[in-house]
Protein backbone atom coordinates (compact mmCIF):
# COMPACT_ATOMS: atom_id res chain seq x y z
CA UNK A 1 0.00 0.00 0.00
CA UNK A 2 2.70 2.07 0.42
CA UNK A 3 3.98 1.62 -3.05
CA UNK A 4 0.56 2.35 -4.31
CA UNK A 5 1.24 5.85 -2.47
CA UNK A 6 4.12 6.64 -3.62
CA UNK A 7 3.61 5.31 -6.90
CA UNK A 8 0.24 7.84 -7.37
CA UNK A 9 1.03 10.37 -4.64
CA UNK A 10 0.42 10.81 -0.72
CA UNK A 11 -2.41 13.30 -2.06
CA UNK A 12 -3.95 10.76 -4.35
CA UNK A 13 -4.21 7.87 -2.17
CA UNK A 14 -5.00 7.41 1.48
CA UNK A 15 -4.87 4.30 3.89
CA UNK A 16 -7.17 3.71 6.53
CA UNK A 17 -6.95 0.53 8.59
CA UNK A 18 -9.65 -0.94 10.63
CA UNK A 19 -8.03 -3.29 13.46
CA UNK A 20 -10.50 -5.96 14.21
CA UNK A 21 -9.22 -7.21 17.27
CA UNK A 22 -11.70 -5.84 19.59
CA UNK A 23 -14.33 -7.42 20.82
CA UNK A 24 -13.95 -10.76 22.70
CA UNK A 25 -9.88 -10.83 23.19
CA UNK A 26 -9.68 -7.47 24.07
CA UNK A 27 -12.56 -6.05 26.29
CA UNK A 28 -11.07 -2.51 27.23
CA UNK A 29 -10.60 -0.16 24.72
CA UNK A 30 -7.40 0.87 26.60
CA UNK A 31 -5.95 -2.51 26.23
CA UNK A 32 -5.87 -2.66 23.08
CA UNK A 33 -5.17 0.81 22.37
CA UNK A 34 -2.13 -0.25 23.95
CA UNK A 35 -1.70 -3.36 22.37
CA UNK A 36 -2.44 -2.04 19.20
CA UNK A 37 -0.12 1.22 19.38
CA UNK A 38 3.18 -1.22 20.49
CA UNK A 39 2.12 -3.52 17.63
CA UNK A 40 2.11 -1.25 15.35
CA UNK A 41 5.70 -0.03 16.39
CA UNK A 42 6.83 -2.95 16.34
CA UNK A 43 6.29 -4.16 13.22
CA UNK A 44 6.56 -0.28 11.38
CA UNK A 45 3.13 0.65 10.35
CA UNK A 46 2.36 4.09 10.17
CA UNK A 47 -0.63 4.50 8.42
CA UNK A 48 -3.89 5.57 10.03
CA UNK A 49 -5.47 3.17 12.62
CA UNK A 50 -8.76 2.98 13.62
CA UNK A 51 -9.68 0.32 16.28
CA UNK A 52 -13.05 -1.12 16.28
CA UNK A 53 -14.64 -1.63 19.55
CA UNK A 54 -16.43 -4.61 18.46
CA UNK A 55 -14.16 -6.13 16.26
CA UNK A 56 -15.55 -8.07 13.11
CA UNK A 57 -18.85 -7.24 14.38
CA UNK A 58 -18.01 -4.15 13.64
CA UNK A 59 -16.30 -4.19 10.47
CA UNK A 60 -19.33 -6.59 9.18
CA UNK A 61 -22.21 -4.30 10.43
CA UNK A 62 -20.89 -0.86 8.84
CA UNK A 63 -19.06 -1.85 6.21
CA UNK A 64 -20.41 -5.38 5.25
CA UNK A 65 -16.86 -7.03 5.63
CA UNK A 66 -16.02 -10.35 6.78
CA UNK A 67 -12.61 -10.86 5.68
CA UNK A 68 -9.27 -9.68 5.10
CA UNK A 69 -8.64 -7.89 1.86
CA UNK A 70 -8.57 -4.45 0.60
CA UNK A 71 -11.67 -2.41 -0.07
CA UNK A 72 -11.30 0.68 -2.47
CA UNK A 73 -13.54 3.99 -2.17
CA UNK A 74 -12.89 6.23 -5.07
CA UNK A 75 -12.90 9.85 -4.79
CA UNK A 76 -16.78 10.13 -5.57
CA UNK A 77 -17.21 8.28 -2.00
CA UNK A 78 -18.41 5.08 -4.14
CA UNK A 79 -17.03 1.13 -3.90
CA UNK A 80 -14.97 0.97 -6.26
CA UNK A 81 -13.26 -2.73 -5.70
CA UNK A 82 -13.72 -5.34 -2.91
CA UNK A 83 -11.31 -7.67 -1.70
CA UNK A 84 -8.55 -6.93 -3.78
CA UNK A 85 -5.25 -7.17 -3.67
CA UNK A 86 -2.60 -4.60 -3.95
CA UNK A 87 -1.48 -5.73 -7.49
CA UNK A 88 -5.38 -5.55 -8.79
CA UNK A 89 -5.88 -2.21 -7.31
CA UNK A 90 -2.28 -0.83 -9.27
CA UNK A 91 -4.57 -1.50 -12.54
CA UNK A 92 -7.86 -0.13 -10.83
CA UNK A 93 -6.31 3.24 -9.41
CA UNK A 94 -5.62 5.06 -12.50
CA UNK A 95 -9.17 4.31 -13.73
CA UNK A 96 -10.54 6.16 -10.90
CA UNK A 97 -8.33 9.12 -10.41
CA UNK B 1 -86.24 -73.99 7.36
CA UNK B 2 -84.98 -71.12 9.26
CA UNK B 3 -81.62 -73.11 9.77
CA UNK B 4 -81.06 -73.82 5.98
CA UNK B 5 -82.00 -70.28 5.15
CA UNK B 6 -79.25 -69.26 8.02
CA UNK B 7 -76.84 -71.11 6.81
CA UNK B 8 -77.07 -70.00 3.29
CA UNK B 9 -77.15 -66.51 4.42
CA UNK B 10 -74.14 -66.94 6.29
CA UNK B 11 -72.56 -68.61 3.37
CA UNK B 12 -73.62 -65.54 1.24
CA UNK B 13 -72.09 -63.38 3.89
CA UNK B 14 -69.24 -65.26 4.00
CA UNK B 15 -68.93 -65.43 0.02
CA UNK B 16 -69.35 -61.29 0.15
CA UNK B 17 -66.49 -60.57 2.84
CA UNK B 18 -64.26 -62.93 0.66
CA UNK B 19 -65.38 -61.28 -3.07
CA UNK B 20 -64.39 -58.28 -1.45
CA UNK B 21 -61.32 -59.00 0.25
CA UNK B 22 -59.65 -60.19 -3.69
CA UNK B 23 -61.68 -57.15 -5.74
CA UNK B 24 -59.32 -54.31 -6.18
CA UNK B 25 -59.93 -51.40 -3.92
CA UNK B 26 -62.83 -48.65 -4.63
CA UNK B 27 -60.31 -45.55 -6.90
CA UNK B 28 -59.67 -43.01 -4.28
CA UNK B 29 -60.50 -39.30 -5.81
CA UNK B 30 -57.39 -37.77 -7.76
CA UNK B 31 -56.62 -34.22 -5.80
CA UNK B 32 -55.29 -31.81 -8.76
CA UNK B 33 -51.67 -30.81 -7.33
CA UNK B 34 -51.33 -26.77 -7.87
CA UNK B 35 -48.63 -24.88 -6.85
CA UNK B 36 -48.12 -23.44 -3.83
CA UNK B 37 -48.49 -19.92 -5.44
CA UNK B 38 -51.61 -21.18 -7.02
CA UNK B 39 -52.91 -22.27 -3.63
CA UNK B 40 -52.43 -18.75 -1.88
CA UNK B 41 -52.53 -15.47 -2.84
CA UNK B 42 -49.69 -13.09 -1.35
CA UNK B 43 -50.51 -11.63 1.41
CA UNK B 44 -51.15 -7.87 1.83
CA UNK B 45 -48.23 -5.33 3.43
CA UNK B 46 -48.70 -2.68 5.87
CA UNK B 47 -47.89 0.61 5.34
CA UNK B 48 -44.48 0.03 5.76
CA UNK B 49 -43.73 -3.12 4.26
CA UNK B 50 -42.98 -4.31 0.58
CA UNK B 51 -44.45 -7.94 -0.13
CA UNK B 52 -41.78 -9.47 -2.57
CA UNK B 53 -43.14 -12.73 -3.86
CA UNK B 54 -40.70 -14.98 -4.68
CA UNK B 55 -40.37 -17.39 -7.95
CA UNK B 56 -38.64 -20.41 -9.11
CA UNK B 57 -35.24 -19.51 -11.23
CA UNK B 58 -32.33 -21.28 -12.65
CA UNK B 59 -29.68 -19.43 -10.30
CA UNK B 60 -28.02 -21.62 -7.94
CA UNK B 61 -25.19 -20.68 -5.27
CA UNK B 62 -22.57 -22.28 -2.86
CA UNK B 63 -24.06 -22.17 0.53
CA UNK B 64 -21.64 -21.11 3.48
CA UNK B 65 -19.43 -22.43 5.04
CA UNK B 66 -20.83 -22.95 8.32
CA UNK B 67 -19.81 -24.01 12.18
CA UNK B 68 -21.83 -25.70 14.98
CA UNK B 69 -20.21 -26.30 18.18
CA UNK B 70 -21.57 -29.64 19.40
CA UNK B 71 -22.55 -30.94 23.03
CA UNK B 72 -19.05 -32.02 23.40
CA UNK B 73 -17.91 -28.29 22.89
CA UNK B 74 -16.28 -29.26 19.79
CA UNK B 75 -16.94 -27.20 16.45
CA UNK B 76 -18.39 -29.66 14.00
CA UNK B 77 -17.80 -27.99 10.71
CA UNK B 78 -20.61 -28.45 8.14
CA UNK B 79 -20.02 -28.25 4.41
CA UNK B 80 -20.96 -26.08 2.14
CA UNK B 81 -23.60 -27.23 -0.44
CA UNK B 82 -25.16 -26.11 -3.95
CA UNK B 83 -28.42 -24.73 -3.16
CA UNK B 84 -30.99 -23.85 -5.45
CA UNK B 85 -32.68 -20.30 -5.27
CA UNK B 86 -35.69 -18.41 -5.72
CA UNK B 87 -35.80 -14.76 -7.12
CA UNK B 88 -37.60 -11.95 -6.05
CA UNK B 89 -37.54 -8.60 -7.23
CA UNK B 90 -37.44 -5.21 -4.85
CA UNK B 91 -38.73 -2.18 -5.65
CA UNK B 92 -36.87 0.35 -3.96
CA UNK B 93 -38.71 3.19 -5.18
CA UNK B 94 -35.56 4.32 -7.31
CA UNK B 95 -34.72 1.13 -8.95
CA UNK B 96 -35.67 -2.67 -8.91
CA UNK B 97 -32.96 -4.87 -7.56
CA UNK B 98 -33.42 -8.45 -8.08
CA UNK B 99 -33.37 -10.63 -4.73
CA UNK B 100 -32.56 -14.36 -4.11
CA UNK B 101 -33.33 -16.69 -1.11
CA UNK B 102 -32.98 -20.73 -1.40
CA UNK B 103 -35.37 -22.50 -2.63
CA UNK B 104 -35.84 -24.88 0.16
CA UNK B 105 -36.59 -23.52 3.84
CA UNK B 106 -36.42 -23.30 7.16
CA UNK B 107 -35.98 -19.75 6.44
CA UNK B 108 -34.77 -18.72 9.80
CA UNK B 109 -34.61 -15.26 10.66
CA UNK B 110 -33.00 -14.79 14.20
CA UNK B 111 -29.54 -15.75 15.36
CA UNK B 112 -27.84 -15.19 18.26
CA UNK B 113 -24.57 -15.71 17.04
CA UNK B 114 -22.07 -13.13 15.86
CA UNK B 115 -19.70 -15.04 13.77
CA UNK B 116 -20.82 -15.21 10.28
CA UNK B 117 -19.75 -18.82 10.62
CA UNK B 118 -22.09 -19.79 13.33
CA UNK B 119 -25.36 -17.31 12.45
CA UNK B 120 -28.15 -19.78 11.36
CA UNK B 121 -30.04 -17.07 9.83
CA UNK B 122 -31.02 -17.49 6.32
CA UNK B 123 -28.49 -15.51 3.67
CA UNK B 124 -29.97 -13.07 1.17
CA UNK B 125 -28.16 -12.94 -2.38
CA UNK B 126 -29.02 -9.31 -3.24
CA UNK B 127 -27.48 -8.98 -7.00
CA UNK B 128 -27.15 -5.34 -6.96
CA UNK B 129 -25.28 -4.78 -10.30
CA UNK B 130 -27.42 -7.86 -11.61
CA UNK B 131 -24.81 -9.63 -13.11
CA UNK B 132 -26.07 -12.86 -11.84
CA UNK B 133 -23.46 -13.42 -10.08
CA UNK B 134 -23.63 -13.92 -5.81
CA UNK B 135 -20.29 -12.85 -4.32
CA UNK B 136 -20.08 -12.90 -0.69
CA UNK B 137 -20.12 -9.14 -0.49
CA UNK B 138 -23.59 -9.64 -1.95
CA UNK B 139 -24.62 -11.65 0.72
CA UNK B 140 -26.85 -10.19 3.98
CA UNK B 141 -27.98 -12.58 6.89
CA UNK B 142 -31.96 -12.32 7.59
CA UNK B 143 -31.27 -11.86 11.31
CA UNK B 144 -29.58 -8.12 10.44
CA UNK B 145 -30.99 -5.27 7.80
CA UNK B 146 -30.22 -5.96 4.27
CA UNK B 147 -28.96 -3.14 2.08
CA UNK B 148 -30.99 -3.76 -1.26
CA UNK B 149 -29.99 -0.42 -3.23
CA UNK B 150 -29.11 2.13 -1.46
CA UNK B 151 -31.74 1.65 1.24
CA UNK B 152 -31.96 -0.47 4.21
CA UNK B 153 -34.59 -3.18 4.96
CA UNK B 154 -35.75 -5.77 7.78
CA UNK B 155 -36.74 -9.27 6.42
CA UNK B 156 -40.20 -9.86 8.89
CA UNK B 157 -41.28 -12.85 7.11
CA UNK B 158 -40.24 -15.26 4.28
CA UNK B 159 -42.95 -17.96 3.96
CA UNK B 160 -42.40 -21.56 4.72
CA UNK B 161 -42.44 -22.82 1.13
CA UNK B 162 -40.41 -19.93 -0.25
CA UNK B 163 -42.96 -18.20 -2.37
CA UNK B 164 -42.64 -14.80 -0.79
CA UNK B 165 -40.74 -12.59 1.58
CA UNK B 166 -42.25 -9.48 3.84
CA UNK B 167 -39.49 -6.89 3.86
CA UNK B 168 -39.85 -3.77 6.27
CA UNK B 169 -37.68 -0.33 6.05
CA UNK B 170 -35.25 -0.69 8.41
CA UNK B 171 -34.20 2.92 10.34
CA UNK B 172 -30.70 1.61 10.35
CA UNK B 173 -27.92 3.81 8.48
CA UNK B 174 -26.92 2.79 5.23
CA UNK B 175 -24.12 -0.25 5.42
CA UNK B 176 -22.13 -2.42 3.37
CA UNK B 177 -19.38 -1.79 0.85
CA UNK B 178 -21.58 -2.54 -1.99
CA UNK B 179 -19.78 -2.34 -5.71
CA UNK B 180 -20.42 0.70 -8.04
CA UNK B 181 -22.13 2.41 -4.99
CA UNK B 182 -21.99 5.43 -2.38
CA UNK B 183 -20.21 3.45 0.21
CA UNK B 184 -21.47 3.80 4.43
CA UNK B 185 -20.68 7.51 6.06
CA UNK B 186 -18.62 6.34 9.23
CA UNK B 187 -17.21 8.81 12.05
CA UNK B 188 -14.14 7.15 13.40
CA UNK B 189 -11.33 8.29 16.01
CA UNK B 190 -7.72 6.49 14.47
CA UNK B 191 -5.54 5.27 17.25
CA UNK B 192 -3.30 8.86 17.41
CA UNK B 193 -7.13 10.63 18.17
CA UNK B 194 -7.60 11.84 14.31
CA UNK B 195 -11.48 11.90 13.79
CA UNK B 196 -11.83 10.61 10.17
CA UNK B 197 -15.40 10.05 8.40
CA UNK B 198 -15.96 9.73 4.55
CA UNK B 199 -16.06 13.15 3.97
CA UNK B 200 -12.28 13.56 4.62
CA UNK B 201 -11.45 11.32 1.87
CA UNK B 202 -13.77 13.20 -0.72
CA UNK B 203 -11.51 13.52 -3.44
CA UNK B 204 -8.95 10.90 -2.84
CA UNK B 205 -8.78 6.59 -3.39
CA UNK B 206 -9.23 5.52 -0.07
CA UNK B 207 -8.15 1.95 0.73
CA UNK B 208 -9.80 0.10 3.66
CA UNK B 209 -7.79 -2.75 4.90
CA UNK B 210 -8.89 -4.89 7.48
CA UNK B 211 -5.90 -6.45 10.39
CA UNK B 212 -5.75 -8.09 12.79
CA UNK B 213 -2.56 -7.93 14.75
CA UNK B 214 -3.13 -11.00 17.26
Amino acid sequence: MKGLQQKFGYDKVAVLILNVDGGDEFSKPIALMKFARKAMKEQGVDFPMVLLPNGWEDASNTFHLDGYGLTMIGPDGKVRAIDKHTEELEKLIPTVI
Amino acid sequence: MIGRVGKVFGVLVIATAMLNACSPPAEKPVVQKTAPSQMRPLPIAKEDEIIVELKPSAAKRQGRLTIKIGPNGMPNIQEPKTEALVRGEVNTGDETVPVYVPAQGPYVLKSKEKSKFENQSVVLSVDTNMDGYFPEYEMWFANKPVRIGNKMYNVREIDKDGTWMRLGRSLAPLSGAVLGRRAPDFKLTTIDGRHVSLDSYKGKVLLLDVWSMT
